[in-house]
């Protein structure tokens, strides 16, 4: 199963301010979008507001067909269950073990019993390349790259079709970044999931997607393939590849 | 005239803004509250909420209520033998440890331990987006991470309460009888005598809303708590001041009510 995603004239307005004018961008099944841009160009707020945890003023987030944002409630929710996401920090919860972060949603959504939760947790442990062991530690005795590789397997824990990462290299060293690197590209691969993925980290962005939309002036000013992002002929986005004005 | 309505736009601006303030909050405590109602409900929370609450609150309450019924015995004693009157201090102290004292001393110091609590641990959640993970994984964080605790506060508090109720009086009987000279077995009969099961109950009552005012303030402003460090340490701030004043409005409150109805 997989899942097309389109974002459509997406608009936030937060604190009067106009965040997002137009965002407009899509990702098939088995294909990774990176969005760029800098600081403050609203990369979050897009992350957020596709995935309904700010509220958008106009346009629509679909998946294969179903907008999440407007449509009927019952086939919104149903949309959304399709969803899984990386968080830059990974975002997991400190009062639980790692194998019971892994399977939150298994055993609190999606109603398995703890020991078939358990069992998933393992698994999912083994398919990010992380000793079994470390199950039932917490997250604060994880390194900063075993919190993602949890985070990830936390992600993916349910299946989802259509993936989202927020940073998931950053604040890693550059090995563990290729790790985890990897294991996104190795997991879009082998699900044939949608993915977008939210970096700074060009590097990880050749790595692992296909396709660059980039973010300026609350509109996406450049998409197009990673192989095109050197001589893309836009401005802001050379700046940026440069890193300077 | 430009002070003067810049004086008044100034107020109306400040009372526009206490009272949205106010909304939200009675708005988020309905919202906690009413899922209530519903499932799913998370018993492993609730429990270990409930062990927060009562269990590990204990001591510095029963500290608080033995201190006090000890203050209360000697006070009341030197006020009340200019008037030939000593012989009240038990009634006193049971009646002012049941009635007033316990809950609110108990809320203050529980607003302190727990309001902080929650309120650092919800804004510690919402700034490292646990509070978005949990909408991402399909679980409702004010069913997952407020009902459960404002049910454990409201539910916990009175017992807690109770339990200050008796050390304070015995704070108060251990100053009476060893240093004041009253005669145990009498204070033990003076209090049993004048305090009824409806002074007990009113201040149960008032236990079980501070509880609940407890609860509803630390989990708004954890789940309102801005980035960073200093964020989360100002929602921690605000819990406890916003806390100890619904605690001492709604104390008022209630008295005069409970006051009518008795």
């Amino acid at each position: 199963m997989s899942a097309a995603l389109q974002i459509s004239d997406l608009r936030v307005v937060l604190g009067g301010r106009d965040i997002l004018n137009q965002v407009t961008f899509s990702s098939q099944p088995g294909e990774t979008i990176a969005l760029l841009g800098g600081s403050g160009t609203g990369k979050s707020v897009t992350l957020k507001a596709i995935l309904g945890l700010l509220p958008a003023t106009a346009g629509s987030v679909q998946i294969d067909g179903v907008d999440v944002l407007s449509g009927n409630a019952a086939r919104a929710s149903a949309a959304r269950a399709r969803i899984g996401m990386l968080f830059q920090g990974g975002a997991l919860f400190d009062s639980l073990s790692v194998w019971e972060n892994i399977s939150f949603r298994l055993l609190h959504a999606e109603g398995l019993s703890r020991a078939e939760s358990r069992k998933r947790a393992l698994e999912m442990l083994d398919a990010v390349g992380l000793d079994r062991q470390l199950a039932d530690r917490h997250p604060a005795d994880l390194s900063g790259g075993q919190q993602k590789r949890a985070g990830l397997a936390r992600a993916l824990a349910a299946e989802p079709e259509v993936l989202f990462f927020d940073e998931p290299t950053t604040g890693l060293d550059p090995l563990s970044a290729g790790r985890i690197d990897t294991l996104m590209a190795e997991t879009v691969d082998r699900t044939g999931a949608t993915a977008v993925m939210i970096t700074h980290d060009l590097a990880s962005v050749r790595r692992v997607c296909q396709r660059v939309a980039f973010l300026w002036e609350g509109e996406i000013g450049w998409e197009g393939p990673v192989s095109a992002l050197d001589n893309s002929g836009f401005e802001p986005l050379d700046a940026f590849l440069r890193g300077r004005d | 005239m430009a002070w003067v309505t810049d004086g008044l736009a100034q107020i109306g601006a400040g009372v526009l803004s206490l009272l949205a303030g106010l909304g939200a909050r009675a708005l988020f405590a309905f919202q906690a509250t009413w899922r209530l109602l519903t499932p799913p409900f998370y018993p492993r929370i609730f429990i270990n909420q409930v062990a927060e609450f009562f269990y590990f609150s204990l001591p510095v309450v029963g500290l608080t209520a033995l201190f006090t019924g000890m203050v209360l015995a000697l006070q009341s004693h030197t006020g009340f033998e200019r008037f030939n009157a000593e012989a009240a201090v038990p009634q006193v102290v049971a009646l002012s440890i049941a009635r007033e004292l316990g809950p609110v001393l108990a809320g203050l110091m529980v607003s302190g331990r727990m309001g902080a609590a929650m309120a650092a641990e919800l804004g510690a959640m919402r700034v490292t987006e646990q509070i978005d993970a949990l909408t991402t994984l399909r679980v409702d964080p004010m069913r997952y991470l407020v009902t459960p605790r404002i049910l454990a506060a409201t539910m916990s508090l009175p017992l807690l309460v109770l339990v200050a109720d008796v050390i304070g009086i015995l704070g108060g009987y251990a100053v009476a009888v060893g240093q004041l000279g009253f005669d145990g077995p009498l204070f033990i009969s003076n209090v049993m005598r004048f305090l009824t099961g409806g002074d007990l109950f009113s201040g149960l009552i008032k236990a079980a809303v501070f509880g609940y005012l407890i609860a509803v303030m630390g989990c708004f402003h954890g789940f309102a708590a801005r980035a960073g460090a200093e964020g989360v340490g100002r929602a921690t701030t605000a819990a406890v001041v916003s806390g100890a004043i619904a605690i001492l409005a709604s104390n008022f409150l209630l008295t005069a009510l409970l006051f009518e109805i008795a």
